[in-house]
């Protein structure tokens, strides 16, 4: 008898222990997350198309740890389908969900939401052009929407008559790619909010970086059906003329994911493995920095203080990949599993 | 979780012990009531089931899915009620299931698979289910399952004139017309369908805001039109038969909630026209039959925020000889020559793609002795110019008691199923060099049938099953920036299903109870870490019960569905909770000479449970569906 009301009590005891207010998504307190207000890489898994399965992680170099799921964990609702990108903007970060059509807007080192900007067609990568305004790209609209910053909504568009991908600004130029079956580069005036120039470039621009020589480097991958060469472009960001063209030995190579060292003289790339080239160079690598050795290398970073690259392998696109730490030599430090679809990789500076 | 299927079998008896409370044996037989075993054994060594026709019944003015869903232990996985709806047998995919119109496949050449929304539930009088290896039976390709609907003709001397309408929750409205005429020689069957609904339900949103927030669905309006005509012409010993089936459905394709979506932005309209004649001839022993086919179907997809409009247009062409001779006193064999023909024409291949499957089967059964019997298919496929590896399935059957209709009954087959012409030819990505996928199954199965009385009949059957699906197509990210199918997966399915049917009858009147259960694990077996674990979207525990009655004029069925939870994510970290439904059907006739009336309400999901087949695809509460029909018939 004793036992079965001991079995009882603790019956009761475990029911209301696991229905404790604490377990319950978005109840926690600030201390649990400390870990944001360190040098770190926030990783965006974009998950499953129409699967609603995309999600945040945060590796943070103090412990060496890879913490995911971190907006459902702490605002109690998903992220939404195929987060793309994430910039940080003073201590707000902005969290691109493309299928969803918004941008998730949460503090810096709380990740708690404070707003969304909703209504928007199709977003990829967003840009701070000034304090109050943001530009953010869009593969199926022909527009470049600009955010208030303040407001957390659409203040205006930019008509540029073809969809965009990655975007980025050098002075006082704002360069958009234009990847879905285009082939261009448009310029445009971040005070006037108009497109003062385009530049033709290989088929589908799909990345750029800026060197530390202020040249402007387009990764362009070809297209998707291997119609054309892939082609890495320099440009000119004060004349918006083309210096050099490197173009790639096969249609089949299908190069993504061009990144830059924080010193602005070496590139990185995708293509299969990871590539890696100093800008000096006479020709593009013919050797990998890391060999794909069975990874489905996916997006890659530098990390700006570190010099570490950060890579991620998406194994199948169905079950949850990898995140990859890897020296300057080229060898994988540390792996840890992420997401599914883990993806665009983004430094997470600390506010000095 | 155990709590739950505790409730669910707590709750059936429930029912059943409400229910018999209330009939008394002078309950007059209602005309659904007309045949069907809840749990029937209609092919020797194989285990089959077939819907019971009043089940048919209640869903005249729905669709296949809803008569599956609530009355099989299958999994019906449906996006919403303008949704797509598939099958998945024993954890099989829905290309793997084989759907059958008159014993021709009517799967999309393109996809390998066929949506049952689009099957008017009135356009079904019989539906045949074979799992795993007993799909060989009736036709190749189902590694799962096969799924047989069928239409009859009714060889009376009589002509009827059935008028069905009803109007339902969220906007929708339907009917149903079906016209016999002809006598014992000749037959005539009309049948029409219309339905149209808005299917703006209510649901709570917990995903997109801070707070949950209930949310109306939008975009998920569905026109729908439907006529099947069909002659039959009965010789001396022959039967020829000529139907045409035209089907025309537009619908707007709601998006998951987490995606914001225009009113009309996404849309699909499918367009089919199916024709047969066929001619069976009997003989003093055994026959032959002879079938020709064509089925037209057309696809338009639009999505205006991508910008896509694809078009798709197939015309498949069917030539099928079967010969049926005994040879000998114990045996009985089967030939069967099948010759299908796809022709696709899309911009998505690139322009016009073709294929020939030839198909030789031959099938026979030797008696061995008076209880026992054993069973054989082979089958020869030649895709093209290619032979492929030969089917094969072996089947013994044991009845263990001199004519009491229970048997023991096991098999093994290998089944083999060719790759879509959308894995074949999908530009970009299709990959012409995939060979068939193939499966191994073996079950044993024991069906016990008893007849106390002549009013009682109880019959169960309990079924173990094991095996395996290889060099399965799986689209993967190829060298390039889209993805390519590859023969690389392969899957692992046990598990067990269990039936119990009850059917009583005395005068006038009829009680039918059924019972199915079916748990089932399917394992991804090219896991490289390993683990074996349950694939997405395979419930492993399902269970449906029903009862259907009468009581003079008014007729009752009650039934239950409970599907188990299922994992959305393939490290089986992320699951859908089960769900179970119920539903009611009552209704009340009036017959006054030749005319007869029937009001008929329908009740789905009676708890208004809030639930997901497919993650963030809401699906209605509760609903219900007021219908009258009207039926004039005369001798």
């Amino acid at each position: 008898m004793k036992s079965s009301h001991f079995n009882i009590l603790l019956l009761v005891v475990l029911l209301l222990s696991s229905c404790s207010p604490d377990d319950e998504p978005g109840n926690y307190s600030d201390n649990e997350y400390s870990y944001l207000s360190t040098d770190g890489v926030f990783l965006v898994n974009e998950g499953n198309f129409m699967s609603g399965n995309g999600s945040l992680s945060f590796y943070s170099f103090n412990s060496d740890t890879l913490y995911n799921d971190l907006f459902e964990e702490i605002n109690g609702r998903p992220l939404g389908d195929i987060p793309n990108s994430l910039t940080l903007i003073g201590n707000m970060v902005f969290i691109v969900v493309n299928n969803s059509g918004k941008i998730e807007v949460t503090e810096r080192t709380t990740l708690r939401s404070t707003g969304t900007v909703r209504e928007l067609n199709s977003p990829r990568n967003l840009i701070a052009v000034d304090q109050n305004r943001a530009y953010i790209t869009s593969m199926w609209s022909e527009k470049i929407a600009i955010i208030d910053l303040k407001k957390f909504s659409v203040s205006g568009f930019i008509d540029i008559r073809r969809s965009s991908e990655a975007i980025t600004m050098v002075g006082n130029k704002v360069f958009v790619s234009c990847w879905a079956s285009g082939d261009e580069i448009i310029v445009i005036d971040p005070v006037a909010n108009k497109v003062t120039d385009s530049i033709k470039v290989g088929k589908e621009p799909e990345s750029m970086v800026v060197d530390k020589n202020q040249k402007l480097w387009v990764l362009c991958s070809g297209g998707y059906s291997g119609q054309y060469y892939p082609e890495l472009v320099t440009i000119n960001s004060i004349t918006n003329k083309i210096e050099r063209i490197y173009q790639f030995p096969s249609k089949i190579n299908s190069p993504s994911s061009l990144c830059i060292n924080s010193t602005g003289d070496t590139i990185y790339y995708i293509d299969s493995g990871l590539k890696r080239m100093s800008i000096y160079a006479d020709g593009l690598p013919t050797t990998y920095f890391v060999p794909p050795s069975g990874r489905m290398f996916y997006k890659m970073t530098v990390d700006w203080r570190t010099g570490w690259i950060f890579a991620t392998n998406a194994l199948d696109f169905q079950k949850k990949g990898y995140l990859l730490k890897i020296n300057n030599a080229g060898v994988v430090t540390d792996s840890a599993m992420a997401g599914i679809i883990p993806a665009s990789v983004f430094s997470n500076k600390i506010l000095q | 979780m155990r709590y739950k299927i505790y409730s669910v079998v707590v709750l059936i008896p429930t029912f059943l012990v409400g229910q018999a409370q209330d009939i008394s044996d002078t309950l007059s037989i209602n005309e659904i009531f007309v045949s069907g075993n809840p749990v029937s054994s209609v092919v020797n060594g194989y285990r089959s089931t077939s819907v019971d026709t009043s089940a048919i019944k209640d869903h005249s003015l729905g669709d296949l899915s809803g008569i599956i869903a609530e009355n099989t232990p299958l999994f019906v996985k449906n996006y919403g009620p303008s949704g797509a709806a598939t099958i998945s047998f024993r954890g099989a995919g829905a290309s793997h299931t084989q759907l059958m119109w008159n014993d021709l496949s009517i799967n999309s050449p393109m996809l390998g698979q066929a949506d049952l929304s689009l099957i008017p539930g009135g356009f079904v009088d019989e539906i045949d289910l074979f799992s795993g290896g007993a799909s060989m039976v009736a036709g190749s390709g189902g590694l799962g399952g096969l799924l047989n609907i069928k239409t009859k003709p009714y060889w009376e001397n009589e002509e009827s004139l059935l008028i069905n309408a009803g109007v339902g929750s969220f906007g929708r409205y339907t009917g149903l017309v079906k016209f016999r005429a002809g006598g014992k020689k000749f037959q005539s069957a009309t049948r029409l369908f219309g339905n149209s609904a808005i299917n703006d339900f209510p649901f709570l949103n917990t995903t997109g805001y801070a707070e949950p927030v209930t949310e109306y669905r939008k975009n998920s309006e569905i026109l729908q039109s439907s006529l099947m005509q069909e002659f039959y012409l009965r010789g001396k010993k022959s039967i020829t038969t000529a139907s045409a089936w035209y089907s025309y459905s537009d619908r707007n394709l709601p998006s998951n909630i987490l995606v914001p979506q225009e009113n009309g932005s996404e849309n699909q309209v499918d367009n089919s026209f199916r024709s047969v004649i066929s001619h069976n001839h009997y003989l003093m022993k055994g026959g032959f039959e002879t079938t020709f086919a064509w089925f037209n179907e057309y696809l338009r997809y639009i999505n205006n925020s991508t910008s896509m409009d694809s078009r798709n247009r197939s015309n498949t062409l069917f030539l099928k000889e079967v010969l049926q001779v005994p040879a000998g006193k114990k045996l009985d064999l089967k030939l069967m020559l099948l010759d299908e023909i796809n022709m696709v024409n899309t911009v998505n291949y690139g322009g016009f793609r073709s294929r020939n499957l030839l198909t030789l089967s031959a099938s026979g059964r030797r008696e061995l002795g008076e209880r026992m019997g054993v069973v054989f298919i082979l089958r020869e496929m030649l895709v093209d110019d290619k032979f492929i590896s030969p089917d094969y399935s072996a089947a013994f059957d044991f009845e263990l008691v001199k004519n009491s209709g229970s048997f023991l009954k096991m098999n093994f087959s290998r089944n083999s199923k060719v790759p879509t012409m959308n894995d074949l030819f999908w530009s970009p990505g299709g990959n012409t060099g995939l060979t068939n996928e193939y499966s191994y199954t073996g079950e044993l199965s024991l069906n016990m049938l008893k007849k106390p009385d002549d009013h009682n009949e109880i019959s169960s059957d309990f079924t173990v099953y094991s095996g395996r699906i290889s060099d399965m197509i799986q689209w993967i990210p190829s060298d390039m920036s889209y993805w390519s199918p590859v023969n690389i997966a392969s899957v692992g399915s046990t598990g067990f299903e269990a039936g119990f049917g009850y059917n009583y009858l005395i005068n006038k009147t009829i009680v039918k109870v059924s019972l199915n259960y079916s748990f089932n694990r399917t394992r991804n077996l090219s896991d490289q870490e390993g683990k074996n674990l349950q694939l997405i979207y395979v419930p492993e525990n399902q269970f449906n019960g029903s009862i259907r009655a009468g009581i003079r004029n008014i007729s009752f069925g009650m039934t239950g569905s409970y599907t188990g939870k299922r994992y959305t994510t393939s490290d089986n970290t992320d699951y859908l909770p089960g769900y179970l439904l119920l539903a009611l059907n009552t209704g009340y006739c009036i017959k006054a000479g030749s005319n007869r009336f029937d009001i008929n309400f329908r009740a789905e999901n009676l708890l208004d449970k809030q639930y997901e087949v497919i993650a963030f695809y809401p699906m209605p509460g509760r609903s219900f569906i007021l219908s009258v029909t009207y039926k004039f018939s005369k001798r």
